[in-house]
């Protein structure tokens, strides 16, 4: 385990880089230090392998202080990965990989083995060994970067804005790729990033540092999607993390439909049966979904494909999660979702309505979840979630989290209300749920939530928090978050 | 007795003897130049404020004519090869230092990053990252040391015969041989294209990595 201990970095003009951080960062985990320029987080990355020597505090590696052995011992044991690769232009791609065996004394052949096993893990053709760095692609040069880093197998691996500097399609490929090589090989990863999605997808821990150094937030991802620290981490995540946090609900179980599921060469009897479901799904006769149509504009035996409209992007339920499920029922013109299975046969449809209840109840299992965990907490109570019931909607979302926890030495707690308003208003079509939310919570009390009722309106959406917060010696209560979703149909 | 390659023998050489001479007396004060540059440019790299006074000092040198250099060395080492050599030396120092650091600086600040964070020592950067990289910079450098020395040999002709392929020029005159300054001048010329063109081939062997014209990345 790498523990950073109380660093700071000054430099001689008086600018301070890191300001006392404090990080464990966890074995065989990816730890995503992410923040805006000037936060100190790639020089946190390079206090680490001593590039960069902090002014004040420590870093133990395994226990022992990295400043007790030769920098570059150190330095070969670990590896570095950095934005634009850093390859070595005159050395051709095998050699390049082969760096760090032959610092570490291996012969030609060993290292040049190893590296050719490395190209072949990390996805480049083995045709590519023999050529230079200009002649490949950036996002090949990036592999080449992390093959160079994993040469030596070191346990620890540092990666500065690995994937910054190449395109979204690219970089989703190499993230992918990094999740998939972690899996094999269990590395401690440190992964330094300006981008809070790369964070959340790629990280087990991530830390939110702010400008000026210092430590905004360390969680994983779901927590802190759902309960950022401060109004800086909620800035920083961005307006939608309520839909990114569904990322980490799965599908599983939700709970499908197969009777709006028609075969194309379904019988008369058949769709007449079916004839009071607002759409049915269209299968091939193997059972690929094709379309929705409306009941009655299905004659049996003369299904015309063409009129039948789009059925969206299919989930997985148990591989995807609810996000996807609900992005598949928002792009439905129908508002149904469709699963299918790994083969591509549509096993059920799913409503909005039911995704939204599976949302509600996945976030009441999470709540629950943290609360239970404050019972350790000296002064943390847990708080109550709030239901909201959006009358006669179809989707209508509503989160409100209770949360306490127990932070380091000092028992914390902190009680999340959410007390939800709802006002539905009708507004050309487009139905709105407003939530205000004016939660009071002091030290260790309870924060009650109050239903929202948007009545009447068809797809509000709606989120609210309210957050009492408690560190340290000062009792902090009472902040006001208000999230307006505007949901349109 | 004529021919276009016989020479008067107070030149005490035969044509080939010239030729290996001229060679001699243009590239090894470019040799000299380049083990004295690297280090400087090294340490002008290393230490940024080092670097103006050094091209300053180096600007002023070159400024000087050779001929007024030779007056004062003529006092130190007589009418001598040396006496030629030496500011052709100071005057290759002069293109290469500012090569050599510019090719050191180009190195990409990444490429240094992993070099450091990969364990490498200063040393073994320099040598193993460095050095090669900046290897274009400084051939393109050696390039026109190479030739412009190998052109100012000739000058050498005025302190008692020390021109190599420059003393055929007086004699051209003394003898009235027109042939001979041709002579002269023609092999000089192909002398220096020969040179260059023996470096461009050091480059490419030394930098297949260098993208060729045309390729993309």
């Amino acid at each position: 385990m790498i523990r950073i201990e109380s660093v700071t970095k000054r430099y001689p003009d008086g600018t301070v880089a890191v300001d006392r951080l404090s990080l464990e960062i966890p074995d065989r985990a990816i730890t995503v230090l992410v923040g805006p320029s000037g936060c100190g987080k790639t020089t946190t990355l390079r206090m680490i392998n001593r590039m960069v020597e902090p002014t004040e505090g420590s870093i133990l590696l395994d226990g022992t202080d990295i400043r007790q052995q030769p920098v570059n011992t150190l330095r070969r044991s670990m590896g570095y990965v950095i934005q634009n690769a850093g390859l070595f232009q005159h050395r051709t791609i095998l050699d390049n990989i082969a760096t760090v065996p032959r610092l570490l004394g291996w012969s030609k052949q060993k290292s040049r083995a190893k590296a050719a096993e490395l190209m072949e893990r990390v996805g480049l053709d083995a045709a590519l060994a023999k050529r230079y760095p200009y002649q490949l692609s950036g996002g090949q040069q990036q592999r080449v970067g992390v093959a160079r880093a994993l040469a030596a197998d070191p346990p620890v691996l540092l990666m500065d804005e690995p994937f910054s500097a190449v395109d979204p399609v690219v970089r989703k490929g190499l993230q992918d790729e990094l999740l998939r090589i972690q899996d094999e090989l269990g590395k401690t990863i440190v992964f330094v990033t300006h981008d809070i999605d790369e964070a959340i997808k790629l990280g087990t821990m991530v830390a939110v540092l702010r400008t000026g150094g210092r430590l905004a937030q360390f969680a994983p991802p779901a927590e802190l999607l759902s309960a950022p620290a401060d109004s800086f981490v909620e800035d920083f995540l961005g307006a939608d993390r309520g839909i990114r946090r569904l990322s980490f609900f799965p599908s599983a179980g939700l709970e499908l439909q197969t009777a709006p599921i028609v075969a194309i060469d379904a019988d008369a009897g058949l769709l007449a049966s079916r004839a009071d479901a607002p759409y049915l799904l269209v299968t091939d006769p193997d059972g690929r979904p094709l379309g929705w149509s409306e009941p009655d504009r299905l004659t049996a035996g003369a299904v015309d494909r063409a009129q039948l409209l789009d059925h969206g992007r299919p989930f997985v339920p148990g591989k995807d999660s609810l996000r996807t499920a609900l992005d598949g029922a928002v792009l439905s013109p129908t508002g149904w979702a469709v699963a299918m299975d790994d083969e591509g046969h549509a096993v059920g449809v799913v409503s909005q309505q039911t995704i939204a209840e599976a949302i509600r109840a996945a976030h009441s299992r999470a709540a629950r979840g943290r609360a239970e965990d404050a019972g350790d907490a000296e002064r943390g109570q847990a708080a109550d979630g709030t239901d909201a019931e959006p009358a006669g909607a179809e989707g209508g979302t509503e989160a409100a989290q209770g949360r306490a926890e127990d932070g380091g030495d000092a028992a914390q707690g902190r009680a999340d209300g959410g007390a939800a308003q709802g006002r539905a208003e009708d507004g050309g079509g487009a139905a709105q749920g407003r939530a205000e939310d004016g939660a009071e919570a002091e030290r260790g009390q309870v924060a009650d939530g109050a239903d929202a009722e948007p009545g009447g309106a068809e797809g509000g959406t709606e989120a609210a928090q309210g957050r009492g917060a408690d560190g340290g010696d000062a009792a902090q209560g009472g902040s006001v978050d208000g999230v307006d979703l505007k949901a349109a149909q | 007795m004529n021919g276009f390659f016989d020479l008067p023998s107070d030149l005490q050489h035969s044509y080939l003897g010239l030729v290996g001479l001229h060679a001699r007396e243009g590239l090894l004060p470019v040799l000299v130049a380049l083990l004295v540059a690297l280090p400087v440019a090294q340490l002008c790299v290393r230490f940024r404020w080092v670097y103006p006074p050094v091209l300053g000092v180096t600007t002023v040198l070159y400024s000087i004519p050779s001929l007024a250099f030779f007056v004062v060395l003529i006092d130190y080492f007589g009418q001598s090869e040396t006496t030629v050599m030496i500011p052709l030396a100071v005057y290759s120092l002069v293109v290469l230092v500012p090569g050599i650091v510019d090719g050191v600086r180009s190195v990409p600040q990444e490429t240094l990053a992993a070099a450091q964070a990969m364990g490498f020592g200063p040393v073994r950067r320099y040598l193993q990252v460095q050095l090669p990289i900046a290897a274009p910079a400084i051939i393109a450098g050696l390039r026109v040391a190479v030739v412009s020395s190998l052109s100012l040999v000739s000058v050498g002709m005025l302190i008692g015969n020390q021109g190599a392929l420059g003393n055929m020029l007086n004699d051209a005159t003394t003898y009235h041989r027109p042939a001979l300054a041709v002579n002269s001048v023609l092999t000089t010329a192909l002398l220096g294209i020969l040179a260059d063109a023996l470096l461009v081939l050091v480059r490419r062997l030394l930098t297949p990595w260098m993208p060729r014209k045309g390729a993309t990345r």
